[in-house]
């Protein structure tokens, strides 16, 4: 087990390895169908209104790309500009979750935020890490393993 | 250690949690001039429009006082601050002593003189939980409402009327509406927005005659017409609450003036959030950045120095970010047109509008309107001051991406050193 300096345990992130991602978008595909009510891709992309987001972001082309999602920083930009208390993160699992309950779509959040990873709608939406699933739904189904769910500070 | 904050909401009580976690033991004490809890100032305006219930508000558990042992006392005011005795008066008699003192009293709403405005019952101002309250009460769906300041506060204001409302008119002594953040071409599609939704903005003009003996029946402009007015809200501007600071001795400019880690010019006395004035960290001038997320981090930075723990305010610049019926708005950081040396590029497509202040070959502002998609990538060009060039010499006008950062850079911010 990664202990940091502070003697905490460090959380699992997901990483994108470069070299490895093909730019198929697959990720945000499972990450939008994860998140929404139906939890089936067609209905997902065709039916469900308000339409699901993906909380993932493939950035680059064929030649070269990288998916992105939250990184549960240590202290969050999001959480301290947040108006509503909404934007929490967990003090045990280091998760950052938005509260759909508490926001109010003010989007304070999305400019704050050093890698523009929150997704405007009627609230903001954020990578949860898929929480009470194994392994996030980018990660599992990464067709070429370019997304791997590790402890901070193992992923190379 | 006795630790006193005066003031309950972003700034005050950043810094309570930020107290506590370095000091499990000193006492902490907020003074709060209003009779609700903690609340979100921002959200009033949610509230004014029926979108958020006082209880969605508040903005701790109701146990976080007792967990966090924190004595809060309601509707108290600090009537004065004996610097040498390191005591507060409050009123009602009771006098607190402190350790370390924090003014987080921030600003209240300044109403200028206007002739026969005189105290009317129908007129109100737009700044606490208790002023929309009143407004909620008072507005009737036949009445026309006017609104005289046409900045964040006033349009806020504004927007929240018009559900309420027949009609809603603004009134601007600038040529253009939300003039502090906005240029001429983001504020008209921010007014062509409104007007869809029956909000007049009448700009280089504003009330020079308030007509009507106990409430406000019509008021006469200064360009000569006059116009219906059933519901008054007064919003030009506000002050920031420097009285105390400045009866006990602080430095003031327009706020009070603040060190790196929060600190007034009287020694165990620290300011943070719309009371206070530091420095920009873009242009090293101080001013005050009346903003959430300023609040939290000042408040965060006085709490850690007034524990003795180690602060950490790198300093600030302004982001903010806004909407009016669905046209989001970001800004962020300098964006004055008239200041020296700067490169500024701007592009509007139908609703979408982006500007860019760039300076010394690094980005120092935006305008982002419509479209904000990923805006924060913006933002860390502005925080980090990351040279434009390094981003392969690219306008800011293309998809703010991070695969645009050079790779070592990008790795750093991501993977490592984000905290």
């Amino acid at each position: 087990m990664i202990r940091n300096r502070k003697g905490e345990q460090n959380m699992k992130k997901v990483y994108a390895i470069e070299k490895l991602c093909l730019n198929c978008r697959l990720c945000e595909v499972y990450c939008k169908t994860a998140h929404s009510k139906s939890k089936d891709v067609v209905k997902a992309y065709k039916f469900e209104q308000p339409a699901p987001v993906a909380r993932i972001f493939v950035e680059g082309d064929n030649r070269r790309s990288f998916a992105l999602q939250c990184r549960h920083c240590a202290k969050p930009k999001c959480v301290e500009a947040c108006i509503t208390g909404a934007m929490q993160k967990d003090p045990v699992t280091g998760v950052v979750s938005n509260d759909p309950e508490r926001c109010v779509g003010c989007m304070t959040c999305l400019a704050v935020c050093p890698f523009g990873v929150l997704r405007e709608g009627a609230i903001a939406y954020k990578c949860d890490l898929c929480q009470g699933e194994e392994e996030p739904a980018c990660v599992k189904n990464c067709p070429n393993h370019a997304l791997i769910y590790v402890e901070e500070g193992t992923q190379k | 250690m006795n630790y006193v904050i005066i003031g309950n909401s972003a700034a005050g009580l950043s810094a309570a949690e930020a107290i506590r976690r370095n000091d499990a033991e000193g006492s902490i004490t907020i003074v709060s001039d209003e009779k609700y809890e903690a609340y979100s100032r921002p959200l009033i305006s949610y509230y004014l429009k029926n979108q958020v219930t006082q209880e969605q508000m508040l903005l701790c558990a109701p146990e976080w006082c007792r967990e966090q042992r924190v004595t809060l006392l309601r509707e108290t005011s600090a009537e004065k601050i004996d610097p040498k005795a390191k005591k507060v008066r409050l009123s009602g008699g009771k006098t607190l002593s402190y350790d370390k003192l924090l003014l987080a009293n921030g600003s209240v709403p300044f109403v200028p003189p206007v002739e026969g405005l005189n105290g009317q019952s129908n007129v109100f101002t737009f700044m606490d939980l208790k002023s929309s309250e009143a407004i909620r009460a008072f507005a009737k769906p036949e009445m026309n409402a006017v609104v005289i300041g046409g900045g964040l506060i006033g349009m806020k204001a504004a927007e929240g009327l018009s559900k309420l409302c027949a009609s809603v008119t603004v009134l601007e002594l600038a040529p253009r509406i939300l003039p502090t953040i906005l240029d001429d071409e983001g504020s008209r599609l921010v007014e062509q927005k409104l007007e869809q939704h029956s909000i007049r903005c009448l700009t280089g003009d504003t009330a020079a005659k308030v007509n009507g003996e106990k409430t406000v029946e019509s008021l006469t402009l200064k360009s000569g017409s006059t116009i219906a007015c059933d519901l008054l809200v007064m919003a030009v501007g506000v002050r920031p609450n420097t009285a105390l600071a400045k009866a006990a001795g602080c430095e003031i400019d327009r706020g009070v003036l603040i060190g790196e880690q929060a600190e007034t010019s009287v020694p165990d006395i620290y300011a943070a959030g719309d009371v206070a004035q530091g420095k920009d960290v873009l242009d090293g001038k101080r001013k005050i950045l009346a903003l959430w997320p300023m609040a939290v981090m000042q408040g965060k930075t006085a709490g850690c120095a007034m524990a003795g723990a180690q602060a950490s305010y790198r300093g600030a610049f302004a982001v903010n970010a806004i909407d009016f019926f669905g046209l989001r708005i970001s800004t962020c950081g300098i964006t004055g047109t008239e200041e020296d040396g700067f490169t500024v590029l701007k592009k509007q497509e139908g609703e979408t509008y982006r500007k860019f202040f760039c300076k010394d070959g690094c980005l120092k502002g935006y305008i982002l309107i419509g479209d904000i998609s990923r805006a924060g990538i913006y933002t860390t060009l502005v925080r980090e001051q990351i040279p434009l060039e390094q981003l392969g010499g690219t306008e800011p006008f293309d998809l703010p991406e991070m695969i645009r950062f050079p790779a070592q850079l990008r790795d750093e911010l991501l993977n490592g050193g984000v905290s």
